[in-house]
């Protein structure tokens, strides 16, 4: 039985899985139209955090040429932190934020309060953080993929936790990210790594592994047989766990960040099956 | 550090009395912004003391002395490191990139999707560098990553103590997520690796590791340094570890214990 008979919904990672960068991993597109013709259900659950609702859907149209799909995107993970926040947030009060212009303008449109965001090269001289006074009322410091991330504001983010006691979240902690077909880069794991281990505390993750996505695509679209949903991504730490950890079948492909090497060099992690890439769903 | 103006006094008579006992005295420390031009004036102005280069022996230094020791002409390094450091780097003529790296030129997508990196960057050496972004950082895994430069690191202090009631992120907080994005740990030049110790031995052609002593006030750091390089050590509680902290430490045990320098003629 192909895995294209075998289950009902497909749950697929994006980076390294339907694209890298702006390229499309070759037979995604055929793949996906054609899941979709058969009437599957077709869910992006991706930890990307830095395109809002509408450029994720711009990007799907114009990468991968499909026109109709549920999503779960990087908005929802947006919205998923801002009903977090936002249902501990007192009028007045605010979160450090570590994270894109998507991620702001996500808070901006769900009126959070947000300071730190952008580029702050404000110290040049270590000793400036002696008089650094830290603002009253944040209550959360968010950490998100941020290409402006400096040592500034990791020092001030830790200040917030470490003597303003504000809470640690973060959309995820995939380490590194696909950026095209052969480059790959470093990852929100990696900018907030540093905050992290100079803390000595994990932050509470949002996106993968966590199952707070799934739990919400279950409730979303009425899904009741665990046993018809498939995981497919490229990284086991982020997209397998996920599907452990929700109790669901998964596919590693290897066309992203795992390459052959890597998994032949064992994995405590182990997917249900793995393919050469999303082509070979079909 | 440990050793600051407010023991200058005594500190002061300490050092001067080992030299004039024609003891060896050598400072071995972690930081990587002071030049050794740089440290022979604080210890002129602050304690009184003339040094040579060879008695100072600093992470930085040791940096720029160690590549400088493998560059062939026309290699380089790229640096992630404080303005000091590019400085060390000059005074040993090694060539690097990367210090003045601009947070961002361009976009996300110009900038790192069609980067092409300089040939010939041999290491990546990493250091405290409070004006670190994600550029240097990904611009340091793609040389490491695709290029094959070798990862170095000068230390890999989690936190500096800004002051009394402020401690900050550290170096090793710097390059964590470049030593956790490229899942390959750097070699560490600093103290507790005896990087340091096998120059200084080779410098001064000491043979007799038993007649030698190292004195701090870091547990992991020098006495741990004084461990890994086979030496006697001394734990001074003039610093940053108290007696609590020691009696509530089990792995690193240093040889003695002193309250200050000063006990070391008691």
């Amino acid at each position: 039985m192909s895995l294209i008979d075998r289950y009902n919904t497909f749950l697929f990672d994006c980076d390294g899985v339907v694209w890298r960068g702006v390229d499309p991993v070759p037979g995604a597109s055929d793949v996906i139209n054609n899941l979709l013709h058969r009437n599957k259900n077709v869910i992006f659950v991706t930890n990307n955090n830095s395109k809002t609702r509408k450029s994720f859907q711009e990007t799907v149209k114009t990468v991968l040429g499909c026109f109709q799909f549920h999503m779960i995107s990087c908005i929802v993970l947006a919205l998923l932190l801002l009903s977090m926040s936002k249902q501990k947030l007192m009028p007045g009060e605010k979160i450090f934020l570590i994270g894109s212009k998507g991620l702001a303008e996500t808070m901006d449109e769900n009126d959070v309060e947000y300071i730190g965001f952008g580029c702050d090269t404000e110290a040049s001289n270590f000793n400036d953080f002696a008089d650094y006074v830290p603002e009253g009322g944040v209550k959360f410091v968010v950490g998100a993929f941020d290409c402006y991330m400096t040592y500034s504001k990791m020092a001030k983010a830790f200040i917030y936790i470490k003597e303003c006691g504000a809470e640690y979240i973060a959309t995820n902690l995939d380490l590194n990210c696909n950026i095209s077909k052969t480059r790959i880069v470093p990852g929100t794991g990696s900018i907030i790594a540093g905050l992290s281990q100079s803390l000595g505390v994990q932050p509470r993750v949002i996106g993968k592994p966590s199952t707070i996505m799934f739990d919400m695509i279950c409730a979303d679209h009425n899904l009741q047989d665990k046993s018809k949903i498939l995981m497919v991504g490229d990284n086991p730490k982020t997209d397998i766990q996920f599907g452990i950890n929700s109790g669901i079948d998964t596919a590693l492909v290897l066309s992203g960040v795992t390459s052959r090497d890597v998994l032949n060099k064992g994995n405590s992690i182990k997917p249900t099956y793995v393919l050469d890439s999303i082509a070979n769903i079909m | 550090s440990g050793i600051n103006a407010e023991y200058g006094v005594g500190t002061s008579a300490v050092i001067n009395r080992l030299l004039s006992l024609n003891k060896n005295v050598i400072f071995v420390t972690n930081n990587t912004s002071k030049t050794r031009a740089a440290y022979r004036e604080t210890f002129k102005n602050v304690l009184n003391v003339t040094v040579a280069d060879n008695q100072v022996y600093s992470a930085g230094v040791t940096a720029a002395l160690y590549v400088k020791g493998k560059l062939k002409k026309g290699e380089k390094i790229f640096l992630v490191g404080s303005e000091g450091l590019s400085k060390i780097m000059d005074e040993y003529g090694v060539e690097f990139i990367g210090h003045d790296c601009d947070i961002l030129d361009g976009s996300y997508f110009t900038d790192f999707v069609s980067y092409v990196p300089e040939n010939d960057v041999k290491f990546v050496v990493g250091a405290f560098d409070c004006c670190f972004n994600y550029a240097k950082m990904t611009k340091a895994f793609i040389y490491i990553n695709e290029c094959g430069a070798e990862y170095i690191a000068t230390n890999l202090d989690m936190n500096h103590s800004l002051s009394d009631s402020r401690m900050l992120p550290g170096t090793g907080a710097v390059l964590e997520g470049l030593t956790q994005s490229l899942g390959i740990h750097p070699k560490v030049l600093g103290k507790p690796s005896s990087v340091m110790f096998d120059m200084i031995c080779a410098d001064h052609d000491i043979q007799d590791k038993s007649k030698m002593l190292m004195i701090g006030d870091s547990l992991h750091s020098d006495i741990q340094f004084g461990i890994n390089s086979s030496v006697d050590t001394a734990l001074v509680l003039s610093g940053i570890t108290s007696r609590d902290v020691l009696t509530q430490e089990i792995s690193v045990k240093p040889t003695f214990v002193l309250n200050s320098i000063a006990d070391l003629f008691e």
